[in-house]
């Protein structure tokens, strides 16, 4: 030990991001033994009541790997998701759910934390909208309060279906077009709250670089611009939204960084890319700055407002923590 | 120091990390007064600095300007610095500068191939080049043959240094290179080049084909030579792709 202390450079700590919202780095967080835990891509992460972290993997080894803040690993499941790739958390009448999406069952599922099936939304066929369940590739889910499920069809057909607790379809919109409120990569969808009088859905347009506003009942208010910042889904904390930015500049690979906005939905901290700089009201086209990051999925934001990072294709990796300074 | 179940390895520290490449933005890489290309770091505070004369970029090297201006063809390297983090990797780059005499060009060997059929003879002389995602635009010529010949008819007789060139490498998409180029007039053969075989798959990027000529022509040949498609792919033994947008005299 002490031969390594002596061997040990003093260096200084990585910090990254700008302004109020700044990270050190810890690479090593999430690593377990991959020959008992093993990852392929670590698409995303939720958090419980308890503050234990959900890690959704598509290796059907273990899907699901549950780690408490420190890294630990607690308890791990899941062999029938081969797909899996989005997971929501929500709190129902006191007790907690997962909804995962599958992108290979074409299902989304919902699930008690322990991994026990509750329900499964197959395709929407009853819409009339597809031919057949291969062409509902849904990446994400978000619960509003009153159970209401939305689906963001995000590698499929570009729709957002809306089903009510009980799994009945309630209404269908977005899809392909150009149209503002068509989709391209609708990768994520959260429901925004911030204005408690006014809540809407916050939908990615991946592949414009844009987040999309809509009513809960699918009507299209406004877009959000981040030019190069190619993000995933957001993740929303207090008044700031987190976006994972899997590709940057002209979405080239391993050039990925987080995106912070603030109440305004301003990009105002960047951690791994550059600074962000706004004229006459646009933002600068956004690149990534360091090469930290490979292809960040997604972002979960603990009590404490430090980031965890699970990554897409960076050669089964585990989660990144980032440590708010 | 913390123990814990797992061996402490630490935080990340700025000297293990490296900057991003440089952003750069080019008016147009084929010009015949003048480009400038834009260069910007994209981490705050790094200085870029770069060469024009085809060595390594050092620390020492001079630093780049934030705008580039640039009035002949030149090959450009440059690279990110910064006292507390690794220098990024060299970004490499090209302009070039059109001659603004430009021959007529007429395609004597067999058709380019639908649909990559550019917009005729002319696309390989607008100076607008086609993008890496060929399918994107109609700039890109594209011929599946052994030998593609073009002749190159000049108003009247310049002093020509080279003729480059300007194709793409795809080989995920069977897209290769010549194997030779040589310029013709009458039955001489006035400049040859020969390009090697690639001993592996390549990304996907232009490439410029330089073929220097030093002399005057009025009305010469140009042929390229199309070797088979190399044992290592999965197209071994067959004839390749070729795309060109732009025939460049300089």
């Amino acid at each position: 030990m002490s031969l390594l202390s002596s061997q040990y450079i003093k260096g200084e700590d990585l910090i990254i991001g700008h302004g109020s919202h700044q990270y050190k780095v810890d690479l090593h967080w999430g690593a377990l033994n991959a020959n008992y835990y093993p990852v392929n891509d670590c698409h995303e992460m939720v958090i419980d009541r308890k503050g234990r972290i959900f890690l959704l993997t598509n290796h059907t080894q273990n899907n699901v790997l549950i780690y408490d803040s420190a890294g630990k690993l607690i308890d791990s499941w899941g062999t029938t998701y081969p797909g899996a790739h989005g997971l929501s958390i929500k709190n129902e009448g006191g007790e907690e759910f997962l909804y995962i999406a599958d992108n290979n069952r074409h299902e989304v599922i919902k699930t008690t934390l322990e991994g026990r099936e509750i329900m499964v939304l197959p395709y929407p066929k009853e819409s009339g909208k597809y031919e057949n369940a291969n062409q509902y590739i849904p990446t994400e889910t978000a619960i509003a309060d009153n159970g209401d499920i939305y689906v963001a069809d995000g590698y499929g057909s570009q729709y957002i279906i809306q089903y009510s607790a009980k799994g009945e379809l309630l209404n269908i919109f977005g899809g392909r077009g150009e149209e503002n409120q068509h989709l391209d990569n609708a990768h994520g969808i959260c429901i925004d709250q911030r204005d408690p009088k006014n809540p809407q859905l916050l939908v990615t347009d991946r592949m414009k670089n844009q987040l999309k506003k809509y009513t809960l009942d699918g009507q299209y208010l406004d877009k959000i611009d981040l030019p190069g910042a190619y993000i995933c889904r957001p993740v929303i904390k207090g008044e700031y939204v987190y976006l994972a930015t899997i590709w940057s500049g002209d979405g080239g690979s391993n050039t990925g960084f987080i995106s912070i906005l603030d109440k305004n939905n301003q990009l105002i901290s960047a951690p791994g890319g550059m600074k962000p700089t706004y004229t006459n009201g646009q933002l600068n086209p956004m690149h990534q700055a360091l090469k930290l990051f490979h292809h960040p999925h997604d972002v979960c934001v603990d009590q404490d407002e430090n980031l965890y990072v699970p990554q897409w294709n960076a050669g089964q990796t585990y989660p990144i923590k980032l440590i708010r300074v | 120091m913390a123990c814990s179940s797992k061996s402490y390895q630490g935080l990340v520290q700025s000297q293990e990390i490296a900057l991003s490449n440089p952003i750069i933005k080019i008016d147009s890489v084929l010009f015949k007064e003048q480009a400038s290309i834009r260069v910007l770091a994209a981490y705050q505070d790094a200085a870029i600095r770069y060469t024009t004369d085809g060595s390594e970029v050092k620390a020492t090297s001079p630093l780049c300007p934030n705008l580039l201006l640039v009035d002949k063809s030149t090959d450009i390297k440059c690279k990110a610095f910064h006292p507390k983090l690794k220098a990024s990797e060299t970004l490499d780059f090209s302009v070039r500068k059109v001659s603004s005499i430009q021959p007529e060009i007429l395609l004597t060997s067999s058709e380019a191939k639908s649909p990559y059929l550019g917009k005729g003879m002319a696309a390989l002389s607008n100076i607008k080049k086609g993008e890496i995602n060929f399918k994107a635009n109609q700039e890109w010529l594209g011929f599946q043959n052994d030998v593609i010949q073009f002749d190159l008819l000049f108003e009247k007789a310049i002093d020509c240094e080279q003729i480059t060139l300007s194709t793409l490498c795809d080989h995920n998409s069977w897209i290769f290179n010549p194997s030779k180029i040589e310029l013709v007039v009458g039955y001489d053969v006035i400049a040859s080049k020969t390009i090697e075989s690639p001993a592996t798959k390549q990304a996907a990027d232009f490439q410029f084909l330089a073929l220097p000529v030093s002399t005057s022509i009025k009305e010469a040949s140009l042929k390229i030579y199309m070797d088979n498609i190399p044992e290592w792919h999965s197209g071994k033994g067959t004839t390749p792709w070729f795309f060109i947008d732009e025939i460049i005299v300089e």
